[in-house]
């Protein structure tokens, strides 16, 4: 080892890294920068595209459809009750897992409100109970008053609801989004 | 077995296997070492079970929203061995992480997370952080109802997070509600994802269980110096270790043994748990819970203050991990032995018994409205009609019962109120009822004014009446049968005199006698009554001869000797109920108190009138 050039070529092939200040003029520390910068290319090409379809439900727009819930004569005023109906974006391979509901509530004629069957504390699904008028959670014992309001327990937040309109006597809400607090 | 022999030295020309697993086998350990150090080798045997029986139930499960729970029910009802297979995959996993943190636990308390072994903690936390994860994956695959409420509460627990709440929640649910792409998702993390992190960790984890060596048992006062550990710890081997394979070896085959038939056991006695109803999420009738051994967070989440929830929902997971990650960082070096580390004692002990209530809470679930509460019987209501009977129907109807307990029947979120007519009036009740509480709605705007005060008396109405057990003394019960008695005398004498005396004063004081002495007897006798006493109902000896004495007189005779005897024996009362009255007990006491003045006025109308008689 007493050639001087056989040291630093030694020392060179010892790193992994290539000397960032030679790879342009060594052969030997091109080959690293070269062999790395594949190396990165290569994890992107395969890791990319099978990572972006793994979370493709983030590019996905469901889109705001309006999903029917049947002709408004068929609920009565002042009354709550469970509509079940399925999800616009599910598959059909989903089966069960894609039926969903809402707690409708007719407050008066024309006046509806679609509740989030999910309590704002957990997310636990809400019951509607008629008798003291009041929807409960089964999870921590969150209640609200009918209108969505907390009434007590743990939620932070009303119940959320959806948007709803009336299109030809038919009472349609939107799952896409919930309405703002008031 | 020269055959065999001979296969072993060709694969092992060709390969060089040979040396390092003997090397690995037969490394010197220390020969301390004893039965505290077979938890890590239990954890990694279930998984090795898990592995198995995770691999057997890939090959019918199917990651479908819509057919996952049928291929579950075949699993568990139709398909021979299934049933075992899906128990042994459950136990399994409980095991991981019961030993997990039994292993965990000894390794802190042993100090052995200490230099030079910190990486060994590390990765010790991230495949506890694995374990914990696999089993909540492995819990939505199951795919019932609770499955799809479990992730629902996930993913809303998530949403309290700031900025990123909203990104985490869509990740969890694989979009933006729960349903058969949530499943597919949790399909491939719980089966390729994160076994594949794990099983990394793990190799990791085992190479530095090997290159650090396992540690020895700490002596106090030995301290862990980084300068000269490891120097010492490999004269310390070379002087006195052990070959693992079979000095420290046997002790973990048969731990995990023992781990490995629990398992069997209790996945054949046990079986898997249930499958609930389908997983619709439009079936909102459901009861999410957690597996077991999340119990405890899930009760965390219902205690808490309602204010400091958000906080503590985003902080504390952090919180853990970021402690967990620093314990090695904190102290590396010193003292090892938990004797001479109180604190790590009282850390240790802290931690699992909070875990260990909040679970039996979490069981409990106290705080849960108690929808299917007994109604209350009319024995309890104590009335079939009228306004306690229909405040009863209306605490029914308006869902107090799901919250409230009454002599038993009902939840128990808010207080009971078996006696709340001993604590609360009736506005006071108002006044609750209407305007709620900080867990209790208010009902003002949803219960009528006849409702609210039927509601009211009825719940006024709720008293317990513990009786007050006085022990009576023998002298007291004496004075108390001796007070009964001359009561008893008074009236028969008193009737005789109404009919035998013909001097007015006298017939009128005789009827006083008979009416102001019936009034005291029924006084006593609820006295009595309440006290648990029997009373006698009849004259002593000496009061019947009086008697048959006295129904022999007439007139004058009658008369004299009438009011004598009554003179007598009020003066005998005033002193006997006076004793009564100062020195008794309980409902007697407050009688003789009570009755006394009324004797002594008889005592003194008796003497006037003898007075009178005489001056005639």
């Amino acid at each position: 080892m007493t050639n001087c050039n056989d040291c630093q070529q030694h020392r060179d092939s010892q790193r992994i890294l290539p000397d960032w200040k030679r790879v342009f003029v060594n052969r030997q520390e091109f080959l690293k920068l070269l062999s790395l910068t594949l190396g990165g290319l290569i994890s992107a090409v395969a890791v990319i595209p099978g990572f972006a379809f793994l979370v493709n439900y983030l590019f996905t727009h469901s889109g705001d459809k309006w999903i029917a819930l049947g002709p408004k004569d068929k609920f009565k005023e002042g009354e709550t009750v469970d509509v079940v109906f399925d999800d616009p974006a599910a598959q059909p391979w989903d089966g069960c897992s894609a039926r969903r509901s809402v707690w409708l509530r007719r407050d008066e004629n024309d006046k509806f409100t679609a509740f989030a069957i999910t309590c704002t504390h957990l997310g636990c699904p809400v019951k509607w109970e008629a008798g003291p008028q009041l929807f409960m959670c089964p999870c921590h014992g969150g209640v609200y008053y009918n209108n969505g309001d907390v009434a007590g327990g743990p939620p932070p937040r009303p119940l959320r609801r959806y948007p709803i309109r009336i299109k030809d006597d038919v009472i349609e809400i939107s799952v896409g989004q919930f309405l703002p607090e008031t | 077995m020269k055959l065999l022999d001979n296969v072993i030295n060709w694969l092992d020309d060709r390969t060089g296997l040979k040396a390092p697993i003997i090397d690995t086998l037969t490394h010197l350990v220390p020969p301390g070492a004893k039965w505290a150090y077979v938890f890590g080798s239990a954890v990694l045997t279930a998984l090795l079970v898990q592995l198995v029986t995770g691999v057997a139930l890939a090959t019918v499960y199917v990651p479908s929203g819509g057919e996952a729970f049928d291929t579950i029910l075949y699993i568990t009802t139709q398909a021979p061995f299934g049933k075992l297979v899906r128990g042994m995959h459950y136990f399994g996993a409980s095991a991981m992480i019961v030993f997990a943190v039994i292993h965990m636990a000894q390794v802190y308390l042993w100090g052995a997370y200490k230099y030079p072994r910190e990486v060994n903690w590390l990765s010790g936390v991230a495949l506890l952080f694995f374990t914990v994860a696999m089993g909540f994956t492995g819990q939505i695959l199951r795919w019932d109802q609770n499955s799809v409420w479990t992730v629902a509460v996930g993913a809303e627990q998530a949403l309290r997070a700031p900025f990123v709440g909203d990104l985490i929640s869509k990740f969890l649910v694989s979009g933006k509600t729960v349903g058969g792409t949530t499943l597919s998702h949790f399909f491939a993390l719980h089966v390729f994802i994160f076994p594949g992190l794990l099983l990394a960790l793990l190799a990791l984890h085992l190479y530095l269980v090997l290159k650090n060596g396992i540690s020895e048992p700490p002596l106090p006062g030995k301290l862990v110096d980084p300068a000269t550990y490891r120097e010492k710890y490999h004269a310390m081997l070379h002087r006195i270790g052990k070959p693992f394979w079979p000095d420290a070896a046997w002790r973990d085959m048969v731990f995990s043994s023992i781990v490995v038939a629990g398992i069997l056991a209790c996945a054949v006695w046990l079986g898997p748990p249930a499958i609930e109803k389908p997983p619709d999420p439009s079936l909102v009738d459901a009861q999410p819970r957690p597996d077991w051994y999340l119990v405890w967070y899930f009760a965390i989440l219902a205690l808490l203050p309602h204010k400091a929830e958000d906080p503590i929902i985003i902080l504390f997971p952090i919180f853990l991990a970021v402690t967990l990650l620093s314990v090695p960082f904190l102290s590396n070096k010193g003292e090892r032995s938990f004797k001479r580390r109180p604190w790590a004692v009282a850390i240790v002990i802290f931690a699992l018994g909070s875990i260990t209530a909040l679970t039996y809470e979490g069981f409990k679930e106290p705080w849960t409205p108690k929808f299917d509460a007994v109604p209350l019987t009319q024995e309890i209501v104590g009335s079939g009609s009228g306004p306690i009977s229909s405040g009863a129907g209306t605490f029914a109807d308006k869902g107090c019962l799901y919250c409230h307990t009454i002599s038993g029947h009902g939840g128990k979120r808010g207080p009971d109120l078996t006696d709340v007519g001993e604590r609360l009036t009736q506005e006071q009740l108002t006044l609750r009822i209407v305007n709620g509480g900080y867990n209790m709605p208010a009902y003002g705007g949803n219960i009528t004014p006849k409702e609210l005060q039927d509601l009211t008396t009825f719940l006024e109405s709720r008293k317990t009446h513990k009786p007050i057990v006085f022990s009576i003394t023998d002298v007291e019960k004496q004075r108390i049968s001796a007070i009964a008695q001359d009561g008893i005398a008074e009236i028969k004498l008193g009737e005789l005199a109404k009919s035998k005396a013909r001097n007015d004063g006298v017939k009128s004081f005789a009827q006083k006698m008979v009416t102001e002495h019936t009034i005291a007897a029924t006084e006593m006798q609820n006295a009595a009554n309440e006290m648990k006493f029997a009373l006698p109902d009849e004259m002593n000896d000496e009061q019947k001869k009086l008697f048959v004495e006295l129904n022999s007189l007439d007139g004058r005779q009658f008369e004299d000797k009438y009011m004598q005897e009554i003179l007598k024996a009020h003066a005998g009362a005033v002193s006997v109920i006076g004793d009564e009255a100062r020195d008794g007990t309980g409902a007697f006491k407050t009688w003789a108190q009570n009755t006394l003045v009324t004797i002594k006025r008889h005592h003194h109308k008796a003497q006037t009138i003898i007075q009178s008689e005489q001056t005639q």
